[in-house]
């Protein structure tokens, strides 16, 4: 009895596999749900080995979770108490600051167009400063406009997190467990090993990703702290977020913090600062941090990064540029591990 | 000492108890108590399988051990060079196998068939990881015992494997 290659259970499977990736291609899509479903897929991945470690001691996973839960809630409630504060301080100093630097700007804009317009043919600097002025206050009216539903958005996916959170922490294993029960006994082996691999390789790669960006954070903070940078802090938190976003994420929040920087008045060396602190976190995170935290993560081509990043981008926006990695990665872990499982089953049967 | 039938008449009707009874008696997890063998049976995938249907092939990479809860399955050789298969054993509930694969993902050595509508349980490998993480003390005696039956089964070949040495050694009429 050599065992052959299972090529109706494949095609079978294929179709399935894709019929599934089109189906939560459309729920990422349904970004009020989607988006709070991926955080709680990452945040679970994140304190599944906080509550092995509990369980180790032999104690009850529903309370791990209710304590895990209850920390968070403290962690929160003291991030609301703390936060308006901050931003009250934050918006007081753009009020003071923010209004004389665009102001500069803008002058110092119009004198360079000034230099141009005997030098480009046909170029009016009156006539482009009075479009990129109305250009300028339409992007403010449309973020003006679109906050209501940005808030609400915001409060749905605060709201929706905790509780998805919550059952895959809880409900994972009888979910995982029931799946296999639809698989037939042949392939049950073949099944239960792509799952426990992929699962093992995904858990991996999600915490070798978060942790990077924790650890480059890190740095960014350190060294922007070490030079006495105001929001320091909050610029650490944004280079997290941002480094999530291979590539694009870097320059992003290095530009955003630097102007950031200079709407609350600091002079341009300090505001400088921040692209020092991101070039320094992105070299150290090349070198050191993501050779040691990813090390046998799988590693996908730049080219392949970017290619992910493109589509994602123009199919789900930002939510694409933060997703498409990791889910290319997942599809990738998926493909390799299939591949090498079948090798294996058919070079063991001959 | 027999039962009271009382207890026969309930034990039939519930089958979570009758898996763990069997659990109780497969020398892997031997010295568990109730919460442990409780464990083990949450870990377990119970599959059923048709009269004839293969549970797995020799040659393919194990993932863990089998637990027949209810049937009967026969074991099978590749024999000869035709590539013929011959029966070696059978085994009825109670009976395991496949504890090989346990520790590595080692070629299975044998063929194993359902002769009669079977009831395995399954323990893989990720899920035996699962039990030492989750639960290290009853982690760390099912690995003990595996240790010894695989000790055991070692020993067994290997006093085999002086039997058929002595036998090549002694003079042939």
């Amino acid at each position: 009895m050599a065992f052959r290659l299972p090529w109706r259970f494949l095609f079978f499977s294929g179709v399935l596999f894709s019929l599934f990736l089109l189906a939560f291609f459309a729920f990422l899509k349904l970004t009020i749900l989607s988006i709070p479903f991926l955080l709680a897929l990452g945040i679970s991945t994140l304190l599944e080995p906080l509550l092995l470690f509990w369980e180790s001691w032999g104690r009850d996973r529903r309370i791990g979770i209710f304590l895990l839960f209850l920390g968070m809630c403290v962690f929160f409630l003291l991030f609301i108490l703390l936060l308006p504060g901050v931003i009250e301080d934050k918006i007081s100093l753009l009020r003071e600051h923010a209004p004389g630097f665009l102001k500069e700007t803008e002058k110092n804009f119009s004198l360079f167009l000034g230099s141009l317009e005997g030098k480009v043919p046909g170029l009016s600097a009156q006539a482009l400063l009075v479009k990129l002025k109305e250009l300028s206050r339409s992007l403010g009216e449309g973020i003006l406009l679109s906050l209501p539903s940005f808030f609400s958005h915001l409060l749905s996916i605060l709201l929706l997190t905790p509780v998805f959170t919550y059952f895959i922490l809880r409900d994972r294993r009888a979910l995982r467990r029931t799946l296999l029960r639809l698989v037939p006994n042949r392939y049950f082996e073949i099944v239960f090993q792509l799952i426990h691999r992929v699962e093992e390789a995904t858990e991996r790669y999600i915490r070798g990703v978060l942790l990077e960006a924790v650890l480059v954070g890190a740095v960014a903070f350190g060294v922007l702290f070490a030079f006495q940078v105001p929001s320091s802090a909050l610029l650490g938190v944004a280079v997290v977020f941002f480094n999530l976003i291979p590539y694009f994420g870097t320059l992003t929040v290095s530009i955003g913090g630097t102007l950031y920087l200079l709407l609350l008045g600091a002079p341009f060396e300090v505001a400088l600062l921040v692209v020092v602190a991101v070039g320094v976190a992105h070299l150290l995170d090349n070198t050191l941090i993501a050779p040691l935290v990813l090390g046998s993560a799988v590693r996908i081509h730049p080219l392949v990064v970017i290619l992910l990043l493109v589509i994602g981008g123009k199919y789900l926006g930002v939510l694409g540029l933060v997703v498409s990695v990791p889910l290319g990665a997942i599809v990738y872990i998926l493909l390799q591990e299939s591949w090498s499982i079948l090798e294996r089953y058919r070079l063991g049967s001959g | 000492m027999s039962r009271p039938l009382w207890e026969n008449f309930f034990r039939r009707h519930d089958p979570e108890s009758q898996i763990l009874e069997i659990l109780a008696g497969v020398p892997l997890f031997r010295d568990l108590n109730q919460r442990g063998l409780r464990f083990v049976r949450e870990l377990m995938h119970i599959r059923n399988y048709r009269e004839g249907e293969v549970v797995f092939e020799e040659g393919e990479p194990g993932q863990g051990m089998y637990i027949l809860l209810e049937g009967e399955v026969r074991v099978l050789l590749r024999g000869n060079r035709k590539g013929e298969e011959v029966e070696i054993v059978r085994l009825k509930t109670g009976d395991f196998f496949g504890e090989f694969s346990l520790i590595d993902e080692s070629p299975r050595s044998a063929t194993v068939v359902a002769t009669t509508p079977s009831r395995l349980g399954g323990f893989f490998r990720p899920d035996l990881k699962e039990l030492v993480e989750r639960n290290p003390r009853h982690g760390v005696k099912v690995l003990w015992n595996l240790a010894q039956v695989l000790t055991e089964r070692l020993r067994r070949s290997n006093q085999e494997l002086r039997r058929l040495h002595e036998l090549e050694r002694v003079p042939r009429p």
